[in-house]
């Protein structure tokens, strides 16, 4: 079934909608939050919680033409909350590493206790992504958005490792540099 | 602003960035196709040989070699006589009347840890690796000027016999000595049911299969791909259209974990 016919769904308040989702998306949505967690039941549990939420949002939303992304944000969101709340324990290998080749990008005048400005920042990212290369845009979002490993990603794409790692780093660097010339401000 | 932040925002980034890097992932496919021509046409070859062998050899002729070994003296390809310069890695290679395909290779701190795993020289360039029979894996080293090292798998995939998993899975890519796994750390149960299961045959799958990939990362630095075929079928990455049957609970939760390779 289309995406949109899925909207049409939820829209029409019918429960079909979270099975046609599932059925479409279900298998991404828990492996999103799979590579993150490190754990089937954790990722099963954060794939029923996404439909709770996709049903609650739509409407008002209406993704009729990027429901994956609307559904993966949600199941993303609530995978790395997850891992945010159990971080204490450092029971989350993969969220480490993720957490620290973010504090990598975070400009130098930073307040970690400041208020973030949501809009403000996707809209730097989104900036950033469209000054890179398609390659690098695909790279850089198949490490920080689908939590793919650096193994995976040379998979994906026919590269080195290495290739990925060191493209990784530049891009790390250059959003840092980015976030501090467009006055990212707390 | 902190790093968990960031990471959240990064989720929120255009959706055209998320579908590009879903649906850009072309390549896999093209080379695993290339792959697969190259083992279609090696098994080709492997075949018309096995039939043809017995009838231009005499039949009192002791020298006549088992089932096993036929298929291993089929290709008449001189293939170390292209191998130059070393810096161009082939695709096949021949080592005591062998032909060997390239498979997994490995570059940089990977590269190096293996390298301490090459146990002998064998030939120029050529290394035998520790617990591997070198009937079946050999490696090559390739040094570029700059120093960096790449170090390739080759794999004798043609003219063997397999019935069970155990036969490719344990014997010849030693699978049961895997190292910390980067997502999962318990694979007894499902590397027991890869060896107990029987190998099949199957000549082409339907489009509309689904089919995955899971990686394995072995002790010595290494890795064996797995292609994990809708239905509990897994095969090797490096040998398409041989694949073992392994039960359907322990697969799921394998298939799960792994990669969309179409």
């Amino acid at each position: 079934m289309d995406d949109n016919k899925i909207v049409e769904l939820y829209l029409s308040r019918n429960e079909e909608a979270i099975r046609q989702t599932a059925t479409k998306y279900g298998s991404r949505l828990r492996r999103i939050a799979y590579r993150v967690l490190n754990s089937i039941e954790t990722a099963e549990e954060c794939e029923n919680d996404t439909y709770h939420e996709a049903w609650n949002l739509i409407p008002p939303h209406e993704p009729r033409t990027y429901l994956f992304a609307f559904v993966g944000r949600i199941v993303r969101n609530i995978a790395l909350n997850v891992c945010k709340k159990n971080n204490a324990q450092k029971r989350y290998a993969v969220y480490c590493e993720l957490t620290q080749e973010m504090q990598e990008c975070l400009p130098a005048k930073n307040d970690p206790e400041g208020a973030v400005n949501a809009d403000f920042l996707r809209g730097m990212i989104d900036e950033f992504l469209e000054s890179c290369p398609e390659e690098q845009q695909n790279v850089f979002v198949r490490r920080y958005w689908y939590f793919d490993s650096v193994p995976q990603i040379a998979a994906a794409y026919g590269f080195t490792q290495s290739k990925v790692k060191t493209m990784l780093f530049r891009m790390r660097a250059a959003l840092k540099e980015h976030l501090e010339k467009g006055g990212y401000e707390i | 602003m902190t790093e968990h932040d960031l990471l959240e925002s990064i989720g929120e980034i255009n959706e055209k960035y998320i579908n590009n890097a879903q649906t850009n992932t072309v390549l896999p496919v093209k080379r695993y196709l290339k792959w697969a021509s190259l083992a279609a046409a090696l098994l080709v070859v492997t075949v018309s040989a096995a039939i043809a062998l017995p009838r231009l050899l005499s039949p009192d002729n002791k020298s006549v070699p088992s089932t096993r070994t036929v298929g291993v003296n089929v290709p008449e390809i001189s293939i170390s006589d292209t191998v130059s310069p070393l810096s161009v890695i082939p695709s096949l290679v021949s080592y005591n009347g062998y032909v060997y395909t390239a498979c997994e290779s490995y570059i940089g701190q990977e590269a190096q840890i293996i390298d301490q795993f090459l146990v002998s020289s064998l030939e120029e360039g050529k290394y035998a690796l520790m617990s591997y029979d070198p009937d079946f894996r050999i490696a090559m080293r390739f040094e570029e000027t700059d120093g960096a090292v790449t170090i390739c798998m080759y794999e004798r995939l043609n003219g063997i016999r397999l019935c069970k998993g155990k036969d490719l899975f344990n014997t010849r890519l030693c699978m049961n000595t895997y190292g910390k796994q980067d997502i999962e750390t318990e694979l007894n149960n499902f590397i027991d049911s890869i060896n107990a299961g029987d190998f099949i045959h199957m000549e082409e799958l339907k489009d509309s299969v689904s089919r995955r990939q899971y990686c394995i990362y072995m002790t010595d630095g290494t890795r064996v791909v797995l292609d994990l075929i809708e239905g509990g079928y897994v095969g090797y990455k490096w040998l398409p259209g041989y694949y073992v049957k392994i039960p359907e609970k322990t697969f799921k939760k394998y298939y799960e974990a792994s990669e969309d390779i179409e």
